[in-house]
């Protein structure tokens, strides 16, 4: 089920809001709703995988109890935590990695594997993840071991993070689980930031996932002018963005809704002066978790040594890379986020503090040219894609095609360009602040947002192009 | 901050209102369908995927006030001046005319097509003649202009390329796009703004020439007096401001607007029975051409504008049937003919039938028999297979050489 859908917006979530309400007397009935209603949130897209999901639950629920039995027996945690490593990124190799990695092998060696087609279960990537951290915080003694299933079963499952995150470290959410309040200032929020966030997912992300995939069919396999590929590229660096940050507002928003907060995944990623503060804004729970849990193991940044920093870089880097998805494009994607970081690191590139156009332009450059790499289906038509941006194969600069999609879709460029950045946040403290227009402003507020509503519901209801970036990660 | 709050407090309790509001109506819209799918529903676990499927598609096709969304959508669309929406679903020409596309580098190859309908003749009786009536695109060459950069579909080249292959196989051919902007009706007019049929009138037209490339071919002329192919034999009765055809019903008539619809029937005696099979539907008709081959239901039906039984170009033979059989009581010795057709030549047919004895029609989407077989064992005199451009796809050729 997807949060912009019919179904999710006027059955299940009517309905699920409704009893969580009704049962407000218990903390622990409304668990169970909670439980209950996610586990059918996952099933109605993938019924036969529910399965995976729940043992996945079930055996990262064992490791901890594990871990924690072997508290004092350093050698059986570390067996007991190797385990869960094995088990968990197993699982996650044979259905995400696995026809990847046969494919390198036949390709490297003419062995002619047979490659099995196998589905990828959906939000895979996001619950292993959890997994992983519900069993390393209770290693690491960050929160108790949760002696109740249900308790980790609701944690690993709860359906406003489930499919596409934000990646949630079990210490975050352990105390809400049991002591969450809700209010009505909280759950109006939880209801503005929904709205929010499906606004960027179905009109501005969705709009620009109509331009980027045209262009980039076209793109990958023949040949067209450098403007037209420059829209494509800035059309998917747009889609990608208020998809990701639109979901995780509609997650945000939800769990708001039941009580729970969240940390934040996306603070304007587009205003960044570096790539490395480029990722301290996009997709922050991702990138908090490697740290956390892969970086600062290895040593992180306080190496004495600055080749081992670059070592831990590399590795971080080459999992983000790879995490996204099994493909050549997402390793050099990794692999150029990677190297751009750790020369920004060497050279003190990001401490600068001083603005300057020449420092976004560097950095939104590298980010879109990334994106393109990302976008593509393998290597070699990220290559052609490429050289056509740089008008390598001389096929012009403009043509009738991007000035139709320029024309067709000038609304959502301009919001879009517009609202990665801060104005909402800025118009919402000039309100706060009482300046001269917050009045206007503060009537205004509650009929855009309900507007904003009932337009994105009119593009649902038609049925307009809603596609599911979150397949393959 | 207390401001800060109101406000959120406003908007959630509007939210709310409104999604408790439209809940309750989308569950009263869709019960019945969603009761009839889980009564008819195999409980089986490997079933699963496919009944949340079908329940899925209940509830998307029975939202309260569906068609009112959709027209919101549309509006803003053209709020925005935009000449394509969702997609490309639909785009609009220079005119305001609706028209299917999709990015294309370059003409579709169709030599199979061709190759299955040059097999089709070589089965056929050696008295049975067959034709190819190539009916017009909606893009009209010569005619047609898209905005800058729309994109435009090769769908006439495409019919070219199809053509030339069935004239070196010797196959007789009528390319119904030759003289149209000639006709006598003026280009705007030749097709529906928001439909992809042509035309009433524009199919009439076709009629008379149709007939006049078969009066070349047989010793006896099916209308020597040009009276069955003159407009002033007919009654025509425009209706105004009446439909939206299936590209409107997509984008909502702020989007496309609505279209005007001329119902053409003969003023002279006419005497027909009318059969047609479509799955386990089949039902015989007698009567006058009107009472016999026209139903006036989508022309009177009210409140259901976006509906599919409110489609006016489905007046003429019910529409599209897997069999049809059309006989002209006025007419026992004329030809007998069989069309294996989209939808495009229905009206075409219909006219067709006041001068010949018999006429088949087999939709290839919906006809569960073999087209081949049919042919062959059918006392025919002539078979013609009209497949407008935009349909020259593997799905209306279901036939080909059992070699």
């Amino acid at each position: 089920m997807l949060f912009s859908s019919v179904i999710f917006l006027f059955y299940f979530l009517p309905l699920v809001l409704g009893l969580y309400y009704i049962l407000r007397f218990s903390i622990t009935a409304k668990n169970m709703l909670l439980l209950i209603a996610s586990l059918f949130f996952y099933a109605w897209g993938e019924p036969w995988f529910v399965l995976i999901m729940l043992a996945s639950i079930c055996f990262n629920y064992i490791f901890a109890l594990l871990v924690d039995k072997f508290r004092e027996r350093r050698n059986a945690a570390n067996i007991t935590i190797t385990l869960m490593l094995v088990v968990n990124l197993g699982m996650l190799f044979v259905f995400k990695y696995m026809a990847f990695a046969l494919r390198i092998v036949n390709e490297n060696t003419g062995f002619g594997l047979t490659i099995p087609n196998i589905a990828l279960p959906l939000g895979i990537s996001f619950f292993t993840f959890h997994g992983i951290s519900y069993v390393i915080d209770v290693y690491r003694g960050h929160g108790a071991v949760q002696k109740n299933l249900f308790y980790v079963a609701l944690y690993i499952s709860f359906f406003p993070q489930l499919i596409a995150g934000p990646i949630l470290r079990y210490n975050t959410i352990a105390d809400q689980m049991v002591n969450r309040k809700e209010s009505w200032d909280k759950f109006s929020l939880g209801c503005c930031r929904f709205i929010v966030g499906l606004g960027k997912k179905v009109l501005l992300s969705n709009s620009m996932a109509i331009v980027a995939d045209h262009i980039f069919s076209m793109g990958g396999t023949s040949d067209i002018p450098a403007s037209l590929a420059w829209l494509g590229a800035i059309a998917y660096t747009l889609q990608i963005y208020f998809d990701f940050s639109g979901y995780s507002d509609m997650a945000i928003g939800l769990a708001l809704m039941f009580g729970f907060k969240f940390e934040e995944n996306f603070r304007y990623p587009y205003i960044s002066r570096s790539i490395t503060e480029f990722w301290r804004r996009w997709h922050i729970s991702l990138g908090t978790w490697f740290k956390e849990y892969v970086y600062f193991p290895l040593g992180g940044s306080r190496v004495t040594n600055k080749d081992k920093m670059i070592r831990n870089l590399l590795i971080v880097w080459g999992l983000t890379g790879v995490w996204h998805g099994a493909e050549w494009t997402f390793v050099v994607w990794g692999l150029i986020n990677f190297a751009f970081i750790a020369l920004e690191k060497i050279s003190n590139f990001d401490k600068g503090t001083r603005y300057n156009p020449l420092r976004h332009l560097y950095a939104m450059f590298i980010v879109v040219i990334g994106w393109v790499i990302f976008r593509s289906p393998d290597l070699l038509q990220a290559g052609n894609y490429l050289g056509n941006m740089f008008g390598l194969y001389g096929n012009g600069f403009w043509s009738d095609t991007t000035w139709m999609f320029l024309k067709e879709y000038a609304l959502f460029f301009v919001l879009g360009i517009l609202f990665c950045m801060p104005i909402a946040t800025r118009m919402n403290k000039l309100m706060v602040d009482g300046a001269r227009f917050s009045k206007p402003l503060e009537l205004v507020y509650p009929l855009t947002i309900i507007v904003l509503f009932l337009v994105c519901v009119s593009y649902l209801v038609k049925g307009t192009y809603n596609p599911f970036i979150y397949f393959n990660f | 901050m207390h401001n800060f709050f109101a406000k959120k407090r406003i908007t959630a309790f509007l939210f709310i209102l409104v999604l408790v509001t439209f809940s309750v109506l989308n569950i009263i819209q869709s019960f019945g369908p969603i009761q009839k799918t889980l009564a008819s529903a195999d409980y089986n676990y490997a079933e699963a995927k496919a009944l949340i499927h079908e329940l899925d598609d209940d509830i998307n096709e029975h939202v309260f006030d569906k068609f009112g969304f959709v027209e919101a959508y549309g509006y803003m669309q053209s709020l925005m001046w935009k000449n394509e929406e969702n997609n490309f679903e639909v785009v609009k020409d220079m005119e305001g005319k609706l028209h299917y596309t999709y990015f294309a580098t370059g003409p579709t190859d169709t030599k199979d097509l061709s190759d299955r309908v040059a097999a089709l003749g070589a089965h056929l009786d050696p008295k049975t003649k067959l034709t190819y009536v190539m009916t017009p695109d909606k893009y009209v060459r010569g005619y047609t202009q898209f905005p800058e950069g729309i994109p435009y579909n090769y769908n006439n080249e495409t019919a070219d390329g199809f053509l030339a292959n069935l004239k070196q196989d010797g196959i007789d051919t009528v390319d119904l796009r030759e003289g149209l902007l000639e006709s006598g009706i003026p280009a705007k007019d030749l097709f529906f703004t928001t439909d992809h049929h042509w035309k009433i009138k524009t199919a009439f037209w076709a009629f008379g020439q149709l007939v006049n490339h078969l009066d070349g071919m047989y010793d006896k002329p099916l209308d020597p007096d040009h009276y069955f192919t003159n407009l002033t034999n007919y009654n025509v009765v425009p209706y105004q401001d009446i439909f939206i055809g299936s590209q409107g019903r997509k984008a909502g008539k702020y989007f496309a607007g609505d279209d005007d619809f001329d119902l053409i029937y003969p003023k002279f005696k006419t005497d027909y029975s009318f059969y047609f099979k479509t799955g386990e539907t089949e039902a015989t008709l007698n009567g006058r051409f009107e009472d016999a081959l026209l139903t006036t239901y989508p022309l009177n039906v009210q409140g259901a504008t976006y509906d599919l039984t409110a489609d006016k170009y489905f007046t003429y033979l019910y529409g599209n049937q897997g069999i049809v059989h059309v006989v002209n009581k006025d007419k026992p010795n004329g030809l007998k003919v069989l069309f294996i057709k989209d939808s495009l030549a229905v009206p075409m047919i219909s006219f067709l039938s006041t001068v010949v004895s018999e006429i088949y029609l087999i939709d290839p989407r919906y006809y569960t028999g073999d087209i081949m077989d049919f042919a062959s064992k059918t006392d025919l005199d002539h078979v013609f297979v009209s497949i407008s451009p935009q349909d020259l796809v593997d799905e209306f050729f279901p036939y080909r050489s059992k070699d």
